[in-house]
């Protein structure tokens, strides 16, 4: 019983791993299962920190709390805040893109130099794919209705076909 | 001199360079049971499955992904990489990486000095010359004509063409001028045309372009692939000559990957031809290396072939190498003797040994002739999604306008039409590129998502392989000031384009509107390296029309013409045979032989000429 619980508090709406999905969902466009289908939910979570430190990431998790509770039922009023709040800011939104960077590519971008001249600049603040599996995993390749180069091949012939919604040609 | 041993270093034949041309000499001679010392500079990778896997996670991780990016540098044997070509300024050279370039133009082709050669990196594509590219000089009054004759090449062609597994269709190649021997079919039917091509092939419906005054036809067809298809049930192989089929033959089996012979039966559309194909259903020399008899043929990697010793009676005595165990670590020198020599390290690495040997130069023409296919592209935004991102990079392409008249003037093409949008265009990147500038305009969520579902569907690229002429200031040379990490020389490049190919590269201006036209792409979804000129500037080209253009070219990783080969001792550097004029017992093979370009990618022909060298060359070891 100890472990489910720590499972479903783990998981609880309000838990700090699911606000960073719900942070995820909102930035990507991909919704939870989505997102957790990819298997790198964990792996997102704990880079993160382990780049910027928990100081910063923690400050970036509250800004999307109160992002996230002022815009709660209504989507329009979520996204502009989203946008002021979190995209504009030169705080939080390189962190934020390098977050959609991680989920549509896999890729960790060397944070701005204007970022770093506040933050100063990380260790481990580099340019690099995490994984083998992060890259196949980029939502991209979803968002173009395509497959990951060199990876999750469509099968012989298959391009012949025409794409979702288009008629042969 | 048959025995097969391990201890004495003398052979029957010393193949210098491990790609599809040595490993092909490797097998032709092995199996008339000569013995070979195959010297490979690189690493021996990916001789089992597991460990060629290894490059293709390798490439998923890497954030460059260009040609290379599989295979890790190895400074015991640089191979040159995209990452490393800038813009060269007029009469700066460009020191970076591997090669040496001193312009004019950026020489922006590479190759891969690992085991297997380029194949493991190439796309793949392998249409044959047509006859009228061996005759250029007769033909049309440019150039030189080949040794050879379409015909004298031909029965090579299907040898080669059953040896590495080509998926074509014969009526298709005879469409646009290929002639085949009676009873010749391709062993593998061709690679479905992608979804893009049909919309392309559709629109191009009886289009004609004017090339000089005369009107041609833009006409789509299938490229001939080396990668995995259905076989054709109805082929017999050619005859062990090529001459004639052999009817009681068996139909062709496809050839999967090393190591694992179920896996690559078929290409699976991983999109990744270049620069790396995760199932093997592309051929790579390492199919052939794979099926070597060892007990014939001594395969040794990581040895760089430093030099070739010549006798008091010009005969070639041997080869000097250093061999490293580790990359970028101590080198210990070696010789070995044979035979005979076969240098078939590529056209740039078997000039390079070549002048460092003082080898084989009695014409001067050794490095010299460097040719490419220059590649110029044009892409546009299609009003609805193409369907990009889910097969071989290329599957079809225009080769109507390979040949004609206008060759008098300028420079014919063969048309690429790509399958992953505007992979080659400059800064383009698609699909991370896309990604790049969405962030920079701050979108997120389902608006990101919706933009890269419309814009990078509908990316067209299409894409011209270029005539370039024999130039004997286009040339490689070596340099005591530019050394690599153990001490052999760096290629030392001098390239520039004539106006016979500037000027095809603003005709082919003409035919990408003709068919974006055809398409419904409104001009302003119309791009074009090729512009014209608003600014002064001493690259603008003045074409005929009167007109200035800026122009721009990348390098299609053709490199040809280094060791060409010719009728007289005094204006080549091999004979038809690929056989040295200055030394009997020296080969000098590869796509450094071809005395011109045409229009097609040239490994295959390479390889058709590599296979009848080896008669040849057996017939002097007999």
């Amino acid at each position: 019983m100890d472990h489910d619980r720590a499972v479903a508090a783990h998981h609880a709406p309000d838990s700090p791993l699911q606000q960073f999905v719900s942070l995820s969902v909102t930035l990507t466009g991909f919704d939870d299962a989505e997102l957790w289908g990819t298997g790198l939910v964990n792996t997102y979570y704990a880079l993160f920190p382990s780049i910027v430190g928990d100081a910063v990431f923690g400050d970036f998790m509250t800004r999307w709390n109160y992002t996230h509770r002022r815009g709660a039922g209504d989507a329009s009023q979520l996204h502009t805040l989203v946008r002021q709040q979190i995209l504009d800011d030169p705080d939080f939104g390189p962190l934020a893109r390098n977050l959609i960077s991680l989920w549509y590519t896999g890729q960790w971008n060397q944070l701005p130099a204007a970022w770093r001249n506040v933050h100063g600049a990380w260790a481990n603040d580099a340019t690099f794919i995490v994984s083998s599996a992060a890259y196949s995993e980029g939502l991209v390749w979803k968002a173009i209705h395509a497959h990951p180069i060199a990876a999750k091949q469509p099968g012989y012939g298959s391009w012949a076909l025409p794409p979702d919604g288009e008629e042969p040609a | 001199m048959s025995t097969p041993t391990s201890d004495i270093r003398h052979f029957d034949a010393i193949v210098v360079g491990g790609g599809p041309i040595g490993a092909h000499v490797a097998r032709e001679l092995s199996n008339a049971h000569k013995t070979v010392l195959l010297l490979e500079a690189g690493r021996a990778g990916g001789l089992t499955y597991e460990g060629y896997r290894s490059y293709v996670t390798n490439f998923h991780t890497q954030v460059a992904k260009d040609t290379n990016s599989p295979y890790p540098a190895n400074a015991s044997a640089p191979s040159p990489r995209e990452i490393d070509l800038t813009q060269i300024d007029p009469g700066t050279p460009d020191l970076n990486g591997y090669q040496v370039e001193f312009g004019p133009q950026t020489f922006a082709s590479t190759y891969l000095r690992q085991l297997g050669g380029t194949t493991l990196h190439w796309l793949g594509t392998t249409p044959r010359f047509l006859p009228n590219d061996f005759q250029l000089a007769t033909k049309y009054g440019v150039g030189m004509d080949w040794p050879v004759t379409y015909d004298d090449v031909e029965p090579d062609y299907c040898l080669a063409e059953w040896s590495i597994g080509v998926s074509a269709d014969r009526k298709e190649q005879e469409g646009i001028g290929i002639p085949f021997q009676k009873g010749y079919e391709f062993p593998m039917l061709p690679i479905p045309a992608s979804y893009s091509d049909q919309v392309i092939d559709k629109a191009t419906k009886g289009l004609t372009v004017a090339l000089a005054n005369r009107r041609y036809p833009v006409t789509v067809s299938r490229l001939p692939q080396a990668r995995n298809s259905i076989p054709n049930p109805r082929a017999r192989p050619p005859k062990p000559d090529g001459r004639g089929i052999d009817p009681h033959g068996a139909p062709y089996r496809p050839v999967g990957a090393v190591g694992n012979p179920d896996v690559g039966l078929r290409c699976e559309g991983n999109s990744a031809c270049i620069p790396i194909c995760p199932v093997q259903a592309k051929y790579s020399a390492l199919k052939t290396i794979d099926k070597l008899d060892r007990r014939y043929v001594t395969l040794e990697a990581q040895t760089v072939v430093t030099k070739l010793t010549i006798d008091d009676n010009g005969r070639i005595s041997g080869v000097e190498y250093l061999s490293y165990d580790t990359e970028g670590g101590a080198t210990t020198a070696g010789r070995a003797t044979a035979n005979i020599y076969v240098l078939a390290g590529h056209a740039i690495e078997n000039a390079k040994l070549l002048l460092a040997s003082g080898a084989a130069n009695g014409s001067d023409q050794v490095g010299r002739n460097l040719m490419d296919h220059p590649f110029s592209s044009s892409w546009a935004l299609a009003p609805r999604s193409m369907g990009i991102f889910r097969g071989p990079l290329q599957s079809s392409g225009i080769e109507s306008l390979r040949d004609g008249e206008f060759r008098r003037e300028f420079a014919a093409f063969r048309i690429d039409l790509s399958n992953v949008g505007w992979d080659i265009v400059p800064d383009a990147n698609p699909p991370y590129g896309d990604v790049s500038r969405a962030l920079a305009k701050n979108m997120f969520g389902p608006a990101l998502r919706r933009h890269l579902g419309d814009i990078v569907p509908r990316q067209v690229r299409v894409g011209f392989d270029l005539e370039q002429l024999p130039e004997s200031q286009n040339r490689v040379t070596i340099s005591r000031e530019f050394k690599d990490a153990i001490g052999c020389y760096r290629p030392v490049i001098r390239y520039g384009l004539s106006d016979y190919t500037w000027q095809s590269m603003v005709e082919s201006m003409k035919v990408s509107r003709a068919i974006y036209q055809r398409m419904g792409i409104p001009d302003a979804d119309q791009h074009y390296v090729t512009s014209d000129a608003t600014q002064p500037d001493e690259r603008n080209f003045r074409a005929r029309d009167g007109k200035d253009y800026l122009l721009n070219f990348v390098g299609a990783g053709h490199h040809m013409g280094t060791h060409r080969m010719g009728l007289w001792r005094t204006n080549s550097v091999v004979d038809r045979d690929q056989r040295s004029w200055d030394h009997e017992n020296l080969y000098v093979v590869g796509c450094g032989s071809f005395p011109t370009t045409g229009t097609a990618n040239p490994t295959l022909t390479a390889l058709a000429l590599a296979l009848r060298s080896t008669r040849h060359m057996l017939s002097q070891l007999h």
